[in-house]
């Protein structure tokens, strides 16, 4: 069985990856500069791959990174693209062809993880990162603004969010109606419900096809979590989303009132 | 501070500078305090200056290097377009038995068997495209020139 990488080597190699280029901002994040210095010569081509998000073909002396043309917004040709410059850094020359599933996977124990948790970090550096995220309240618009402001996907911005975020946060992922994978912050300390969905959710609403308001709403806390009563008073923040594109619904969960 | 207060600040430090050089560091920081200068803020915008100096540098050096290799790739992409698609097919079944090296290999492979759909005939052009990048130029042309 292949070892894993730990999140923390995976971050640092993209922090060194930055401080090739002495990055201090957002707006600094030059992926076609940061894939060709440092020894890395690796550059990037747009189009002619349709059957995968992007690919890595490299060797010592450099390679090619493509990606797929009709990957659209821009942060998500990012996030492709640093990806593949993890691989590159994480796991050394070869060949590396990733789906759109591989790089929306986030259950650990790949090397398509490790190079998630790379792009992550080239892209939403933690010092960067963690002084913005208390501006607001949780909340996916929320992460929409700092997902463009990173110029990275939106998925990569929640997930980056509820890792950061001092809040009791999760972030869960359904797809084709089933619970597929979640992630929590360090100080959510609950259970969530992953094997039936429960009827009080806004991801039941939108899965039944419910007229459904988007945005923050309170459901109770039961509904999510293991060991509260769905009946109960105690209630939960979500956001809820249709990602139709990716035949997803997503959640966001936030604790904002003391449960029992 | 005004304009004056800061011409005034600056007049200070370059005369200071011109004249004091055996001073230690912390000596240095506590007599540009006693002039005026907000030596906290002004070593900031220093190390920015320098920072964005660098990353401006490796920005001109990179692209310039990355078009010069620009080049050679589209010497490769004219020779791939001329070739006829059996040719084509033929390349990519070559590198999937190893003719155009390991990574050439891994490359032909792992198209072959993470798609889902047959790849168009643009895909694997582009496909041929990079396998020989990969075996012909990058071998021959960068070996030993890396900046690491």
């Amino acid at each position: 069985m292949r070892v894993t990488l730990k999140d923390s080597i995976c971050r640092k190699a993209a922090n060194d990856v930055l401080a090739d280029l002495r990055v201090e901002a957002p707006d600094e994040i030059d992926l076609e500069t940061l894939a060709w210095i440092g020894g890395r010569r690796l550059s990037i081509v747009e189009g002619r791959l349709e059957g995968a998000e992007g690919r890595l073909v490299a060797n010592k002396s450099g390679g090619i990174i493509r990606i797929r043309q009709k990957t659209t917004p821009i942060g998500r040709k990012r996030f492709t693209i640093a990806h593949e410059i993890g691989h590159r850094e994480l796991h050394g020359v070869g060949a590396y062809y990733d789906t759109l599933r591989d790089l929306r996977t986030w259950t650990r124990g790949s090397k398509e993880i490790e190079a998630n948790i790379f792009a992550s970090e080239l892209l939403m550096p933690e010092r960067l990162f963690r002084p913005l995220i208390s501006r607001k309240p949780p909340s996916l618009q929320f992460i929409d603004e700092l997902a463009a402001e990173f110029r990275t996907s939106n998925q990569a911005a929640a997930i980056r969010f509820v890792e950061t975020t001092s809040e009791p946060c999760a972030f869960v992922v359904f797809r084709r109606g089933q619970y597929e994978w979640s992630r929590k912050s360090q100080c959510f300390e609950f259970f969530i419900h992953d094997g039936s969905l429960h009827k009080y959710t806004g991801v039941a609403d939108i899965l039944a096809g419910k007229p459904f308001i988007p945005g923050p709403a309170r459901t109770p806390a039961g509904a999510w979590l293991e060991g509260q009563d769905p009946e109960g008073r105690a209630t939960i923040m979500e956001d809820t989303r249709h990602l139709s594109e990716f035949d997803e619904v997503v959640a966001l969960l936030w604790v904002d009132e003391l449960l029992d | 501070m005004t304009t004056n207060e800061a011409a005034q600040a600056w007049d200070d430090l370059m005369n200071f500078l011109a004249y004091e050089e055996d001073l230690s560091d912390e000596d240095v920081l506590h007599t540009l305090n006693q002039l005026g200068v907000d030596t906290e803020s002004f070593m900031t915008r220093i190390g920015d200056t320098i920072r964005k100096g660098i990353q401006a540098n490796r920005r001109k050096q990179a692209a310039e290097e990355r078009a010069k290799e620009e080049s050679k790739l589209s010497e490769i992409r004219q020779r791939v377009i001329r070739f006829p698609i059996e040719a084509v097919r033929q390349l990519a079944r070559d590198a999937e038995h190893g003719k155009f090296g390991v990574v050439g290999q891994e490359l032909a492979i792992a198209c072959r068997n993470k798609q889902d759909t047959e790849p168009t005939e643009e895909e694997l052009r582009a496909l041929a495209e990079d396998i020989l990048i990969i075996t012909e130029e990058r071998d021959t042309v960068h070996e030993g020139n890396s900046q690491r």
